[in-house]
């Protein structure tokens, strides 16, 4: 196993009390596997990922476990309430993110190859030269056309698609074992969704490393995860095989859920 | 950027040349002559001065020669300061408003930025709460109130400044934070709201989730995009800081051009005010080009037309 998640439990402090977003999320999965995450917006799912990073927000309360499998053999690593060094060693080298946003989520002041060689240089700790060929490398990997001189480019010297590239290429520079998508294609155009879930597929295939896809879209689900993951109000509806999900939903949200896709 | 460069200069002449026409109606319609004195002048004499300073020749006259002698750079004679041109006057006095202004500018910002990403980390803290209270009180008091202030605590009860004047470094240490407070509070809350939203920008977050250390995040992403604010403030802020010097130059007794702008305007000195009026003029154009053409440098996402 390569995560596993116990009674993730997320609450926020605000001004107005206490607001929970996740109750009691379990999950597990293995390298290699990939998992969709479904559910409205609110239904907690986001969160529950950035709480796995240590990303959320400062007046979050997260309470559960959630712990990495160590490399070769070792003790797991636990990721809620870790220190920030164990984080930053897990951020970006063992579990790496795409936001949904590639247009905000990279920064437009730092040109690509700044940002690619950054992380190569922080987790695999080579150098400068070593990075900017690993970086090249990806972003190859992700066909970009003349990947060597858009190294050079700003961000938003690019398309909505290309730049979702450049975080997918950044994303798995370093091999992490686990790929956390948070709505990778929903601020893209119908037509790149397909081509950017086929190139994180394709890059996850080589590298055996696993998936967990987040979306709202029960057509990219049905695509990708083998395992489903149905989310309400912050906690879980139901789980288990994609395929069990879509022919037989047990629950009714689930039900609902795949009633209200469109069908031509 | 070159292109777009030229043309900003381009655009400097028609700008100077507004700027110069309505000064010269304004200075020509207040009332008064610069001849007008404590006493009453003989009538001869009086009309020997006009006629050697074109005062008797009708106005459009006396314009069309200033615009001829300002296109070659001659601002005239003062009419205040026997035998120094407004050239010389400029010379004299502007570097020593350009290093009062400097040094305030200067400690504007050695305080101000820090301060400003302190009160931005440490948010709704007492820090925060400490360094935007010091702030607005820095904007809420005018350095004519600060001014004699200081010198009444640190000049008058305590010996430890000179109340005026210009020599050694401890002349500096008053005005220049007179002249700066205003300045120190508008940079601190404006590096501090410019941190804060950086701080929450989704491309701080994906620098996090590399796994990159906090110095290298702030350092790398949020100090060069939440400096952009700041040096936009740069532009008009030192032109208004080098213009601005009249009140703390004439507290502290300071011969800068400042008091040389504000003794023209009383004694009707019609060619030392128009000097210096163009003279700003061209500083604050002048300032408002080189911050435009550094925010292109800086923002990779402007583009010069």
């Amino acid at each position: 196993m390569l995560l596993r998640v116990d009674n993730l439990a997320i609450e926020f402090a605000t001004y107005s009390g206490t607001v929970p977003a996740v109750r009691d999320l379990s999950f597990a999965t293995d390298h290699g596997e990939s998992v969709g995450i479904v559910g409205e917006s609110g239904s907690g799912k986001s969160q529950s990922v950035l709480a796995l990073m240590g990303l959320v927000a400062d007046n979050a309360r997260v309470a559960g476990s959630a712990r990495l499998a160590g490399p070769d053999d070792a003790a797991p690593v636990e990721l809620i309430g870790a220190r920030a060094r164990v984080l930053r060693r897990v951020r970006g080298a063992r579990i790496a993110m795409i936001f949904q946003d590639p247009m905000t989520a990279l920064n437009p002041h730092l040109r690509i190859a700044t940002q690619m060689t950054e992380l190569v240089r922080t987790h695999l700790g080579v150098s400068k030269r070593e990075a900017t060929e690993r970086a090249v490398a990806m972003l190859e990997a992700v066909r970009i056309p003349q990947a060597a001189r858009r190294m050079r480019a700003y961000p938003h010297q690019f398309s909505g698609g290309m730049r979702q590239r450049v975080m997918i290429a950044m994303a798995l520079a370093c091999e992490p074992e686990l790929l956390i998508a948070d709505e990778p294609t929903t601020a893209l155009d119908v037509t790149v969704q397909d081509e950017i879930l086929e190139t994180i597929a394709e890059l996850r295939a080589a590298t055996n490393t696993a998936l967990l896809l987040i979306t709202h879209d029960l057509g990219v689900v049905a695509g990708q995860c083998a395992r489903t993951i149905v989310m309400q109000n912050g906690q879980v509806v139901e789980q288990g095989a994609t395929e069990r999900i879509f022919e037989q939903p047990a629950a009714t949200y689930t039900q609902d859920l795949l009633a209200a896709i469109p069908r031509l | 950027m070159l292109a777009y460069t030229l043309k900003r200069l381009a655009g400097v002449v028609p700008t100077l040349f507004i700027l110069l026409t309505a000064t010269f109606l304004l200075v020509h319609l207040a009332p008064g002559s610069p001849l007008d004195g404590d006493r009453p002048m003989p009538a001869e004499i009086r009309a020997n001065l006009e006629a050697k300073y074109h005062l008797d020749e009708p106005l459009i006259q006396q314009y069309g020669r200033y615009l001829a002698n300002t296109a070659q750079l001659d601002f005239g004679a003062s009419y205040q300061y026997k035998d120094t041109s407004v050239n010389d006057l400029i010379a004299t006095g502007f570097p020593v408003s350009l290093a009062v202004g400097g040094f305030s500018l200067l400690f504007a910002l050695v305080l101000g930025i820090p301060l400003g990403i302190l009160a931005a980390v440490r948010q709704n803290m007492p820090a925060d709460y400490g360094a935007m209270g010091a702030s607005l009180a820095g904007i809420s008091v005018p350095n004519f109130v600060l001014g004699p202030l200081m010198i009444l605590a640190f000049a008058v009860y305590n010996d430890w400044l000179p109340a005026g004047g210009l020599g050694g470094w401890q002349h500096y240490v008053m005005p220049v934070i007179a002249l700066g407070t205003m300045y120190l509070a508008y940079v601190t809350r404006l590096m501090r709201a410019a941190t804060i939203e950086v701080l929450r920008a989704p491309f701080i977050r994906t620098a996090r989730a590399k796994g990159l250390s906090e110095t290298r995040v702030f350092v790398v992403h949020v100090l060069p995009a939440a400096l952009l604010p700041v040096i936009s403030f740069l532009g008009p802020g030192a032109a208004a800081i080098l213009t601005g010097s009249v009140v703390v130059e004439q507290i502290f007794g300071i011969p800068g051009l400042g008091r040389f702008f504000v003794t023209a305007a009383l004694n009707r000195d019609y060619t030392l005010v128009l000097g210096i009026t163009l003279f700003y003029g061209i500083i604050i154009i002048a300032f408002n080009l080189v911050v435009d053409v550094l925010y292109g440098w800086l923002d990779p996402r402007v583009t010069y037309r």
